[in-house]
């Protein structure tokens, strides 16, 4: 050990061996929301935030996921060919509207969005009912997003990220559920233009839509933008779909997707988990993987990245999800430590079960937590976002308004319990996508003591077979275009706008 | 001529118009004693603060046989000081309910903690710590050079293209530090020394090379007083800082390469010698990126990829201190020819050096700017890294709200005259990204 010294230690009134208390702590003030619902149905949510000359339309559509079978893939193509052509005008004339205003925009089969300067708001919102209420969709422009989806497909299977996120699901929910078919070049295939208008008329509907308003503009401005452009937009029922919950695998299961010249190996422990937006235990659970793997200070990054060295970052996640949850931890590791790390990883999992947290962890979590709400609200976003979750999910008016005092109400008891609800680590899958040379070391996990190898179709393979050169397959997840590289290089130049990586 | 004038006119008058809307950031700015520079920027409206630091180093002021080193240092200032143990760093910050990072670049390094307002203190003297204080064991450094190395593998050697800013810019530069990556050679990184570490510390980190920045719910007197209270008795650095004063010269001839990636979808990535961040020429060429690939009807949309000639094209500048790239990245249709795809670019960027572009198209591309600009506003942490960058590599950090400015004052002349003096084909790298495969069929 060294210590850099820089020689000057003048007598100071300062004790620097000291650390600052806090100050009393300044009140966090929750803006209100107010909210108006149309004869149609539409719900409005505005919050009026005037600091900057800026202001959003957001769309939810409220719309049950489904199977298409033999069409898998349909939501995933009305997302890239809806927004292009309305009933008025081409795409090129849409395109040239909202950028001479510098305003974006989108339509996807989930949402629609658009936002710019306020002082353009009513161009903005005029352009954007047509591009929603009017759409037209033609087969041109079906044939690019086909062209342009297995484009990106082919991309995708390459990317171990995005070849980990295809094989957990398909693994985890199964081919059949919505959240684990796959979409494949033949699916992609059969799809029609009617298959697009058929998606439109049934789903897209103002009775199941939420639209959220934020930003430099009043309620009664906000009024009359909306029932201007919304009032005529026609109601009508939108079916809803259930399906079988996927269960968690009843023992440990390894399974290896073989990545050719894999310089690391990327691993999840995953499972599929009954977990809904803000159920009983939705503080709890969120505290207890805070501590598990939640960031920097997270027992999974202290172990594997700050103890041993093995990776870059590792972190695990418990998603709510309006159907089915998930659990997974993840990193990607160096090669021949992949045996250690998925070693690791499962010790911190059932030290947390087996072991109380100490008061100082439990204390470190609800600080952090607090933190992270107060912080939340420098987006006025967020109280819109908890204006619709108090309407969508029925929680009480007062729910995130008593937010913090339900953290602070959290016990180790509390911890330990959803420790045991969901943290699983012998009803797991162990995924690795990786080189196959260090896949034997990883037999030891198994309950059965065998390793399945899957190609990334999700189909069984034997050892010795190479990976697939799958391009056009890929499961239902929304198609990214790829602004990966192009966010890469921003965030490698520093530029503003950049989206950091977790941790330095 | 007089209709061109005219025009002219007409878009002058869109861009004053569109100036109504004015962004006001206020500022406090001064120096203290030991020449760490302070900017206050206090904003009351949510109960949170940032503390950040910007050292004016980076990777071009390493020692070309001691590559990624400003970038391991970075991840060496989290392991502890004189009064915080190894590791306890983050745990302090997240512990008290805040967000710690960082990041370097070719230029500076950046360091910040996002606090709940009441903790503006514990910010304050942490990072003075690290500042004066820092304390390094060698199993931090064992640990981290690790880290570091496989931070390498995840961002490039695992990533599809991962490797194209590496590639690019050692054929781009042959002299300037530009031209090797920030993250460095993972040989370099294993052979670095304790005592490298200590020398690195006292050139660099001092106060008279960085500049603090707090942004948020604080009364900018106290501030003011804590600032002094923990920095004021940090001691100026007592050497020389070092600098490389390298101008490249022209690269004077295209540079054409191959490289054979774990890839499918063929690219094709330009590099063209551009002109450092802050200069006239560099918002006339964000301005003409705009056009080429700006917005869903910017030429290379409109063009290429609406028209299924492409999966993506874009181009962009690096904010880079001193002269860098510009690059232009194609990418081609699965199963599509890259040769056809690099036309394509070809065809829009000699159109764009030998016509005038349209005053429907600078003003859309001013539209998108001005957006940016207040979006840009939306958080005190991006407000915190601009306010640090502009006095870091300006001095000037009021540049924030004049940076409309910046754009509303260039002429489609201005684009003209930059298309022409840049993107000329002897002043470009052009890289062929291409699949493994088609390295062993050869």
């Amino acid at each position: 050990m060294f210590a850099i010294c820089t020689g000057f230690t003048n007598a100071q009134t300062l004790d620097r061996s000291i650390q600052p208390k806090p100050a009393p702590a300044n009140e966090i003030k929750i803006k209100s929301d107010q909210t108006f619902t149309l004869g149609n149905g539409l719900k409005v949510f505005v919050v009026e935030d005037h600091k900057l000359p800026k202001v959003y339309f957001s769309f939810r559509f409220d719309i049950d996921s489904k199977t298409y079978g033999e069409k898998a893939g349909i939501s995933e193509i009305f997302s890239s060919v809806a927004g292009k052509a309305t009933t008025s005008k081409t795409k090129s004339e849409i395109n040239k509207s909202f950028d001479l205003i510098g305003a974006n925009f989108e339509f996807s089969s989930t949402a629609g969005f658009v936002s710019g300067l306020s002082k353009y708001r009513s161009k903005m919102i005029e352009l954007f009912a047509d591009v929603l209420l009017n759409p037209v969709f033609t087969d041109e422009e079906l044939d690019l997003a086909k062209n342009q989806t297995i484009s990106a497909l082919a991309y995708m299977s390459r990317d171990p990220k995005q070849m980990m996120s295809v094989i957990s699901r398909i693994l985890m929910y199964g081919k059949n559920h919505p959240k684990g078919e796959m979409f494949t070049g033949e699916t992609i295939k059969k799809i029609t233009v009617d298959d697009m208008n058929e998606y439109y008329k049934t789903f897209i509907a103002p009775n199941k839509t939420r639209l959220v308003i934020v930003g430099d503009i009043t309620l009664a401005e906000a009024k009359t933008e909306v029932e201007k452009y919304f009032k005529n937009w026609e109601k009508h029922e939108v079916p809803e779909y259930k399906y079988e919950q996927p269960k968690a695998p009843e023992k440990v299961r390894v399974a290896f997707v073989h990545k050719e010249g894999a310089v690391q190996s990327e691993i999840s422990i995953c499972y599929p988990v009954d977990y809904k937006y803000y159920n009983s235990d939705y503080f709890k659970a969120n505290l207890m993987t805070h501590i598990l793997g939640g960031g920097a200070s997270g027992r999974l990054f202290q172990n594997l990245r700050e103890a041993h060295g093995y990776t870059y970052g590792c972190y695990n996640e418990l998603a709510a999800d309006d159907v089915i949850g998930y659990y997974s931890a993840s990193a990607g590791v160096k090669n021949d430590v992949t045996d250690s790390a998925v070693s690791q990883i499962l010790f911190e999992m059932q030290r947390i079960i087996d072991t109380p947290i100490s008061e100082q962890d439990l204390a470190a979590a609800k600080a952090f937590t607090m933190g992270s709400f107060g912080r939340s609200l420098q987006n006025s976003g967020t109280i819109a976002n908890f204006a619709v979750a108090i309407d969508k999910y029925n929680l009480p008016a007062d729910y995130f308004k008593n937010y913090l005092k339900s953290i602070e109400a959290l016990t180790i008891r509390d911890i330990e319990e959803a420790a045991k609800k969901y943290i699983h680590p012998k009803n797991a899958w162990i995924i690795v996508v990786g080189d196959k040379k260090y896949a034997s070391n990883l037999k030891q996990f198994a309950s059965d003591g065998k390793i399945e190898f899957y190609d990334l179709y999700g189909n069984l393979t034997n050892e010795s077979s190479d990976s697939c050169d799958c391009t056009v397959y890929y499961l239902a997840v929304t198609v990214v275009v790829l602004f990966i590289i192009f966010i890469l290089m921003k965030r490698s130049a520093a530029k503003r706008k950049r989206k950091l990586e977790k941790y330095r | 001529m007089m209709k061109k004038i005219l025009n002219i006119c007409i878009a002058l008058c869109f861009v004053f118009a569109a100036n109504a809307q004015k962004i006001n950031i206020p500022i406090v700015e001064y120096d203290l004693n030991n020449g760490l520079h302070v900017i206050l920027h206090q904003d009351n409206s949510t109960p949170n603060v940032v503390v950040s630091l910007m050292y004016h180093v980076g990777s071009k002021d390493e020692n070309p046989d001691r590559t990624g080193f400003a970038h391991l240092f970075e991840h060496l200032l989290f392991e502890g000081s004189e009064y915080i143990g190894r590791g306890e760093y983050m745990k302090i910050v997240q512990s008290n309910g805040g967000e710690l990072n960082a990041n370097t670049t070719n230029d500076r390094t950046y360091y910040y903690e996002l606090m709940p307002s009441n903790q503006i203190e514990l910010a304050l003297w942490l990072e003075s710590e690290r500042m004066l204080h820092a304390k390094i064991d060698s199993t931090g450094i064992a640990t981290q050079k690790n880290v570091v190395i496989e931070e390498r593998k995840q961002r490039m050697d695992n990533q599809q293209y991962g490797s194209f800013q590496e590639e690019l810019f050692k054929r781009a530069f042959r002299e300037h530090h530009y031209k090797w990556p920030v993250i460095g050679d993972p040989e370099h990184i294993r052979n670095a020394t304790d005592k490298d570490v200590v020398d690195f510390y006292r050139m660099y980190y001092v106060p008279n090379n960085a500049v603090l920045v707090i942004a948020g719910d604080f009364q900018t007197e106290t501030a003011k007083k804590m600032v002094e209270k923990y920095f004021g008795d940090i001691p100026r650095g007592s050497q020389q800082i070092k600098r490389y004063s390298i101008v490249e010269k022209p690269l004077a001839g295209e540079i054409r390469d191959t490289v054979y990636d774990n890839i499918t979808l063929h690219a094709v990535f330009m590099g063209y010698r551009s002109p450092a961040y802050g200069s006239k020429d560099y918002y006339a060429f964000e301005i003409l990126n705009s056009i080429l690939s700006g917005g869903n009807s910017s030429r290379f949309k409109d063009n290429i990829i609406n028209k299924n000639k492409a999966t993506e094209i874009f181009s962009l500048s690096i904010p880079l201190e001193n002269p860098g790239l510009n690059i232009i990245f194609g990418l081609a249709n699965f199963g599509g020819n890259l040769k056809d795809t690099e036309d394509a670019i070809n065809h829009e960027v000699d159109s764009i050096v030998n016509y005038y572009v349209s005053d429907e198209e600078l003003q859309k591309a001013i539209a998108t700017k001005e957006t940016e600009i207040v979006m840009d506003k939306s958080s005190i942490s991006n407000i915190a890294h601009t306010l640090a960058e502009y006095h870091t590599y300006f001095k000037n950090a009021k540049m924030i709200n004049s940076e409309l400015l910046n754009y509303s004052n260039i002429t489609r002349d201005d684009i003209k005259r930059v298309a022409e003096k840049y993107l000329k084909p002897e002043n470009r790298v052009v890289l062929y990204y291409l699949p493994q495969s088609m390295k062993k069929s050869k």
